[in-house]
């Protein structure tokens, strides 16, 4: 990584794509109201992709990693507080996590002394892995779970009951659920997503690292590839089962409904939360074992779309529109019940739509020899009750044969902090 | 420390040796002990015996370092699981330690900062350690610790590991 700079210049790696998209997103850093993710768009590569020295702005109206064209690689981590941490620890660990995710972001090290300009009788200030790495499209988003509002057992540790967003409650429980409450829950969450892995997780090794004595890691999850896109630029991903993900996902360059779907409004409020949105995490495992036992046929009609484009089985190309009132000639639907896109559809769920920033996991293999593999499900909607309303809607999917969730998460993500102010400001100050 | 074998026989015999000790072994190892015990006592109580103040920070630092790697897994006394007495013990030779630069350390702004923290932190770590015992009327046997109690040893240990590993530059002022 490169020295602090005041004006961070673009160094050798870059590529000349890169540097058009710099370029790109210094001249529209300035527009107040525009997505910063979406600025720097503007530079995909050949696959999709954005170029590994893509480097997004931290500060800004709203938080990076929500509309920036999603990265293929992804560690998300959900802390708790200490047992004694105070209203002013949180405070604090909330400051000094901006100060860092600022220059992590900017493809700087962690504190200025770094890795190896400091004193050599104390441990190095950042721990050097990313040493050279470019910044790699690292963003850092923050969010807070209902506990910090308030614990199971109704004890107000950080005086913020009067605070909570009535849409912040624990998700209820849902068909299929089998979930592990170490994977579960937490008072604060940290997702990182960059294009590089080990940049994404010298992001949260250090932000663990700072938070030390005022909050511990309770869960994390490393993702390795990404299953939604959140522009048009990029191409559309595929899960572990092999298919397309979130054709219909929202899309940065669709203003309209990332306003309506994603950020919380003013008359949604409260105000503390205005221009943030809610997250929605699920780990979902796969049993992929069997699942690649089912015929091609039976695949494409449990989800609704073909294999290899992934057009919807109404007909058309990948982002055809869905016709789910298309009938066989003995009067079947086309796109079955039980088909997954009939489920998540829009038109099934009042409208709904979330914007989905998923990630594949494989995280080695269970006691059985099976993969312990599955999807990273992320989701980001600006009332909680979107998601709770799609899931049930799935409760009858034909997947589920295939699927358990065993983790659950939901965290408010506050706005975008202005330069010189920290993550969670409006809600603290 | 040379000749210190007879310090660590008892457990390491046990881990490279499925073979219960004779009793012939076992006096051995204990005239062993007593043997190094007295060389130790000998050496630091010699009028040449010197310490450098990093020698003393970092043996504080290097004490809780062996309880976050060894002790808070259960690993060290795999058979015994008395590693809440060794953790407690390591613990109380940091704070001796921490305790001898202490007033050192906090001549600066910075350095009066830090000393607190790590205080607090200390303090912290071992009101979780008595909920299990205290060193003279002796722990709950390790193995029956659930992986909650486990994480909340863990969780201490690092709070307190973190500021103290800045100790020694702090002492030095380098």
């Amino acid at each position: 990584m490169t020295e602090p700079d005041a004006t961070p210049t673009p160094d050798a790696s870059f590529s000349r794509r890169g540097l058009l998209g710099l370029a790109a997103a210094g001249g529209i850093g300035a527009v107040a109201g525009l997505a910063a993710g979406a600025a720097i768009a503007s530079a995909p590569d050949a696959t999709g992709g954005t170029p590994a020295s893509a480097r997004y702005p931290f500060f800004g109206e709203h938080q990076a990693g929500i509309t920036t064209p999603a990265q293929d690689r992804l560690h998300f981590a959900a802390f708790d507080l200490a047992p004694d941490a105070t209203r002013d620890d949180l405070a604090s660990l909330l400051a000094d996590w901006t100060e860092a995710a600022a220059r992590l972001t900017q493809g700087l090290e962690v504190g200025e002394a770094g890795a190896v300009g400091g004193s050599p009788y104390a441990p190095p200030d950042d721990t050097g892995e990313a040493l050279g790495l470019p910044a790699s499209g690292l963003t850092i988003t923050f969010g807070f779970g209902p506990t910090l509002f308030g614990t199971a057992d109704g004890v107000d540790r950080f005086r913020l009951a009067a605070r909570r967003p009535a849409a912040l409650e624990p998700l209820p429980r849902f068909s299929g659920d089998a979930l592990v409450p170490e994977r579960s829950g937490g008072d604060l969450c940290i997702q990182a997503c960059a294009d590089d892995p080990q940049v994404a997780v010298h992001a949260i090794r250090n932000l663990s690292r700072i938070a030390f004595g005022r909050a511990m890691l309770r869960w994390s999850q490393l993702g390795f590839g990404r299953t939604s896109s959140t522009s048009t630029s990029q191409t559309t991903p595929r899960n572990l089962f092999g298919f397309k993900d979130g054709t219909a996902n929202i899309k940065a360059e669709e203003p309209d409904a990332v306003a309506e779907h994603v950020w919380v409004s003013r008359e949604q409020g409260p105000e503390w939360l205005v221009g943030g949105s809610y997250l929605v995490a699920r780990r979902i495992r796969m049993i992929i074992e069997s699942w690649d036992r089912v015929q091609l046929a039976e695949q494409e009609a449990l989800f609704g779309r073909t294999k290899g484009e992934g057009g919807p089985m109404s007909g058309g190309g990948e982002f055809a529109a869905i016709d789910l009132a298309a009938t066989a000639r003995d009067g079947s639907p086309v796109i079955a019940r039980d088909a997954h896109v009939r489920l998540a559809h829009p038109e099934t769920n009042g409208g709904i739509r979330l914007l989905r920033r998923g990630y594949n996991f494989v995280d080695g293999n269970d006691a059985l020899g099976r993969l312990d593999a599955g999807l990273f499900f992320l989701s980001f909607q600006n009332d909680p009750e979107h998601f709770v309303t799609v899931q049930r809607s799935l409760a009858s999917d034909g997947l589920n044969e295939y699927l358990k969730h065993v983790g659950s998460a939901v965290f408010a993500i506050p706005p975008g902090a202005h330069e010189g102010d920290s993550i969670g400001d409006t809600l603290l100050n | 420390m040379p000749a210190a074998d007879g310090l660590n026989s008892d457990g390491t015999s046990a881990w490279l040796d499925w073979r219960p000790s004779t009793p012939e072994q076992r006096t051995q190892f204990g005239d062993q002990l007593v043997a190094d015990v007295q060389q130790l006592f000998d050496q630091v109580t010699d009028a040449d015996f010197s310490v450098s103040l990093s020698d003393i920070s970092n043996g504080a630092i290097g004490l809780l370092d062996e309880v976050a790697t060894g002790k808070i897994s259960g690993e060290e006394d795999w058979w015994s699981h008395t590693d809440l007495t060794d953790f407690a013990a390591n613990v109380d030779g940091a704070s001796v330690a921490f305790g001898n630069v202490q007033k050192l350390a906090a001549q600066s702004d910075e350095g009066a900062k830090l000393a607190e923290e790590i205080e607090t932190q200390f303090d912290a770590l071992e009101r979780v350690l008595a909920q299990y015992g205290s060193i003279e009327a002796g722990f709950t046997p390790y193995d029956q610790l659930t992986d909650a109690q486990r994480k909340q040893l863990s969780d201490a240990v690092n709070a307190l590991a973190e500021p103290l590993s800045q100790l020694t530059s702090t002492v030095l002022g380098l």
